[in-house]
């Protein structure tokens, strides 16, 4: 039976490739129906940070508000449409410790941390950045290949559980006004 | 033996591909009638940002049983390879026009054929994406599709705003298990001083927010200062009109904020802000047959504090 196998090796394994090609499960994608219509305007969205795109709110006093210039981020913007971006954490910021909540209302707490961003449209420091939807707007009814600036500020907890360094990730999301 | 074993390999191969059909993998060729890319993308997409196109996909005419597909572009204007995902996404706002899709609903519907592509450096890679809905719905799938807004009266210096429950004549009249009867005719002051009292007393009156826990999420409470014309002209309308479900909430229009929304609103809350300041009298109805989802595109490959990702907008609007 060995002597079988070995002698077999290549046609054995053609036969194995064979069964896994065909049975491999992927996506089967579903043509239009004839009497639906679908159509797009030629269009793109387009949006990037430029450098900087970082920033270290430092060692932070609790309940202390640490902020970017207003113009510290920029955007570039090179949409062929009108847009509306939103402006969102990711989740809660991270550490090696027990981490702060991301706060939703904007206000700070026990290990609970607000962020703030300051909106070009509104000239103003009142855009909640929050982790759970309905994500607030950043820019709306951006003009097309517009770019703009914002800041962000961190308002720290009013009391820590520890000293650890904490991160999170901060998100824009652009899509067609 | 080896003619043997040859010949198993071949009858595998053909057995295989007779069960496997629905396994290949299936380009979707373009249709006459629907170019799977567009001809033109109007003003050139940058080479060196990265880009998706189209901004929005519309869909019109859709119904049970239909499919509809496009092709959604996306850019690398980086040097290097990069990794991407293409992920369904709740809208975040809507225009006014179209419902925002429940994702638990809509989102089996849809299917993308790479969900984590490599792009190699200044590569286009064309994603098809393709949206299927049921031959039939369940219940709970049924249940964003059948809101209707009967409209909004002005009597005097307060604001009547209900809604009505019914269901598109397409659906299984099962249905009709979801349009409750609410017998209340205002929320008396002392049950709303907070926005969880004004919830509870809704649910206990059976409004149907169990069905919608989207609506629950932003609720905002209303104060009332009912007359008793008020009471009288709701009551005579829910004694009349047997074949439909109402659900009223009324409030004195001075005591809510530019952020406050009725219950109608807040299936649409960008039009419920322009009736509010601009006292719209009549009827009309809420966008039931017009829903929306995003798909969104990010970059894997980003790092700092701040990313980015960008959204196409897929605008759906069934068959009347």
């Amino acid at each position: 039976m060995l002597k079988f196998l070995r002698k077999n090796l290549g046609v054995l394994g053609l036969l194995v490739a064979a069964m896994l090609f065909f049975s491999a499960a992927t996506p089967v994608l579903a043509s239009t129906t004839a009497d639906v219509v679908i159509n797009a305007t030629p269009s793109f969205i387009s949006i990037a940070i430029g450098v900087p795109n970082t920033y270290a709110f430092g060692v932070v006093v609790a309940s202390s508000v640490t902020n970017t210039t207003t113009t510290y981020f920029t955007a570039t913007n090179t949409s062929s449409v009108s847009t509306t971006t939103t402006i969102k954490v990711i989740g809660d910021w991270t550490s090696g410790g027990v981490g702060w909540t991301a706060s939703d209302t904007g206000a700070a707490g026990a290990d609970t941390a607000g962020l703030w961003a300051y909106s070009p449209d509104t000239s103003t420091w009142a855009v909640i950045v929050k982790k759970s939807a309905a994500f607030n707007n950043l820019v709306t009814a951006k003009a097309a290949n517009t770019n703009f600036t914002f800041g962000l500020g961190l308002l720290a907890p009013s009391s820590f559980t520890d000293g650890q360094l904490n991160s999170n990730t901060v998100r824009l999301t652009m899509a067609a006004s | 033996m080896r003619r043997i074993l040859l010949g198993g390999i071949v009858l595998l191969l053909l057995l295989s591909s007779c069960n496997s059909i629905e396994a290949l993998p299936v380009l979707p060729l373009p249709t006459p009638s629907v170019p799977a890319t567009p001809q033109s993308l109007g003003a050139q997409p940058p080479e060196d940002k990265a880009w998706i196109s189209p901004a929005k996909v519309e869909i019109g005419n859709f119904h049970l049983g239909a499919a509809a597909e496009w092709v959604l572009k996306v850019h690398n204007g980086k040097d290097s390879s990069s990794t991407y995902t293409v992920d369904y996404k709740t809208p975040n706002t809507s225009d006014g026009k179209y419902y925002v899709a429940p994702k638990d609903i809509v989102q089996d519907w849809v299917l993308i054929a790479d969900s984590s592509p490599v792009i190699q450096g200044r590569e286009t890679r064309d994603i098809p994406i393709s949206i299927k809905m049921p031959d039939k719905l369940s219940e709970d799938q049924a249940r964003f599709l059948f809101i209707t807004l009967e409209g909004i009266k002005y009597l005097s210096d307060l604001r009547v705003s209900y809604f009505k429950l019914e269901y598109p004549s397409y659906l299984d009249k099962n249905i009709k298990k979801y349009v409750d009867k609410v017998n209340w005719s205002f929320v008396p002051k002392d049950l709303i001083s907070s926005r969880t009292e004004l919830i509870k007393y809704l649910e206990s009156v059976g409004a149907p927010l169990k069905n919608f826990p989207e609506l629950i999420d932003q609720v905002i409470y209303a104060m009332s200062y009912a007359t008793q014309e008020t009471n009288e002209a709701i009551e005579k309308r829910l004694s009349t009109e047997s074949n439909t479900s109402l659900v009223y909430c009324i409030y004195n229009e001075r005591s809510i904020s530019n952020k406050a929304l009725a219950l109608r609103g807040l299936l649409n809350p960008t039009k419920q802000q322009e009736a509010l300041t601009s006292k719209y009298i009549g009827s009309g109805n809420l966008v039931t047959d017009k829903w929306e989802f995003w798909l969104v595109v990010y970059d894997k490959s980003q790092e700092g504090l701040v990313t980015v990702e960008m959204a196409s907008r897929w605008l759906v609007s069934m068959r009347a």
